[in-house]
């Protein structure tokens, strides 16, 4: 089961249509008080600072926080503290819904207890990575979801090896895709198979055992594995505080030969994984 | 087939395009026209075939399908859109999607019953 927020559920299941669900969102929305109210209501900043913010932040792209530090109009504690106050003090999305009349409470009890029992299938991340890297985080909720995401769709039962990390390239065992991450987090995910994996996940998807081997078809398929995947990512990610966005995927088409090379300045840490069809490797690559 | 509903499916994803004409296909009544595979094929492709309904990845190579969502539904207000995404959960694109006019969203990968449901019901077939 993807993981997904509640207002696509209730969509999904056709219990709100598209436009109760924008309206409460919207409504939800208009209850988050702004970084700006909260510290003029705290006494932290005056009106005339919060409007010198905004007008500096029309010329950056900066964050109204991070702006109001650099400004020396806050300290740290006192961003931290407001931040906390924000999200201490919204309103959840099912009290949106009731406020806009669209279920009563009755009704929102009973679909957000469904809709917590079909999230409930999705497993916690069950990997631990001792040795200090870059974006450990990401590394860990990536070869968690890579190797469940094997399991489903490949049949196939994945054990990651011993990491280590690479500075020059990334040894290409046959087909490779990737994709870039944005966000609080600027890094690319590529998973590297050998032929009879990607042929593997190519026959399980298309639900055909005797699927002739046909290159194009693999690499395509290993690109949809890769959006699948890295979606699941963003989701546990975002769980977990990180804004992250994606650009679409990327497949190593004339470099099938070659090794993937990494970028002057970054470095990819390399997990290995073994399956009984084959091996594979799943790297991150970040700047150092 | 001549009074077959037709549909669009936009995705770059040759597998997804592929999954998504089987799922189409067993619906009675449903056939795919056509598979765009960038944001300015699928607008295109809409202007060509006059399509019932329109199946849109979000990441697509091109303008992508946000945009290709907004243009259709300003060419044609009833176009009848139906997100495809794997963007995991992601609130604030389904949203802009669906406030560019998208009616729903599928999420990849693909739950072959709610996808039928969806489809019947903006195609109005029971």
């Amino acid at each position: 089961m993807i993981p997904k927020f509640f207002g696509q559920y209730l969509l999904e299941k056709d219990i709100l249509d598209k436009d109760q669900l924008i309206e409460a969102i919207n409504y939800q929305k208009s209850k988050i008080l702004k970084l700006g109210e909260i510290a003029i209501q705290h006494a932290f900043l005056t009106e005339k600072q919060v409007a010198k913010i905004h007008n500096e932040q029309k010329r950056t792209d900066m964050r109204f926080g991070d702006l109001s530090v650099s400004m020396g109009f806050l300290t740290e504690k006192q961003l931290e503290e407001i931040i906390t106050s924000q999200k201490n003090n919204h309103i959840y999305l099912g009290e949106a819904i009731v406020a806009c009349g669209h279920l009563d409470k009755a009704q929102l009890e009973t679909q957000l207890n469904a809709f917590k029992d079909e999230q409930q299938s999705i497993p916690p991340i069950e990997v631990m990575i001792k040795e200090d890297i870059p974006h450990k985080e990401l590394v860990e909720v990536s070869v968690d979801l890579t190797e469940k995401l094997f399991r489903r769709i490949g049949d196939m039962i994945s054990k990651s090896g011993q990491l280590r990390s690479e500075t020059e390239s990334v040894a290409n065992l046959g087909v490779a895709a990737a994709l870039d991450f944005r966000g609080d987090i600027n890094a690319r995910y590529i998973i590297n198979v050998t032929w009879d994996i990607g042929q593997e996940i190519a026959k399980k998807t298309f639900k055909k055992e005797d699927l002739p081997f046909d290159e194009e078809l693999i690499r395509d398929t290993l690109s949809e594995f890769v959006n699948v995947v890295c979606g699941n990512i963003r989701s546990k990610m975002i769980e977990m505080g990180k804004k992250l966005d994606f650009q679409p995927p990327l497949t190593f088409l004339d470099k099938v030969d070659k090794n993937i090379p990494i970028a002057r300045g970054e470095q990819a840490t390399v997990v290995p994984g073994y399956t009984q069809i084959g091996n594979y490797e799943l790297a991150i690559v970040s700047k150092i | 087939m001549g009074d077959s509903k037709k549909i669009l499916i936009a995705d770059d994803s040759r597998v997804a395009a592929h999954l998504l004409t089987e799922i189409v296909e067993n619906i009675e009544g449903c056939e795919v026209i056509d598979n765009a595979v960038t944001g300015e094929q699928a607008i295109e492709y809409y202007e060509k075939y006059k399509p019932d309904l329109v199946t849109m990845d979000l990441s697509m190579p091109g303008i992508g399908g946000m945009e290709a969502v907004k243009r259709i539904i300003d060419g044609d207000p009833s176009a009848k859109i139906i997100v495809v995404s794997s963007l995991g959960g992601a609130q604030d694109k389904l949203l802009e999607a669906l406030e560019a006019g998208a009616l729903s969203v599928i999420s990849k990968p693909f739950d072959e019953e709610k996808a039928v449901n969806v489809f019947k019901k903006y195609l109005g077939l029971k």
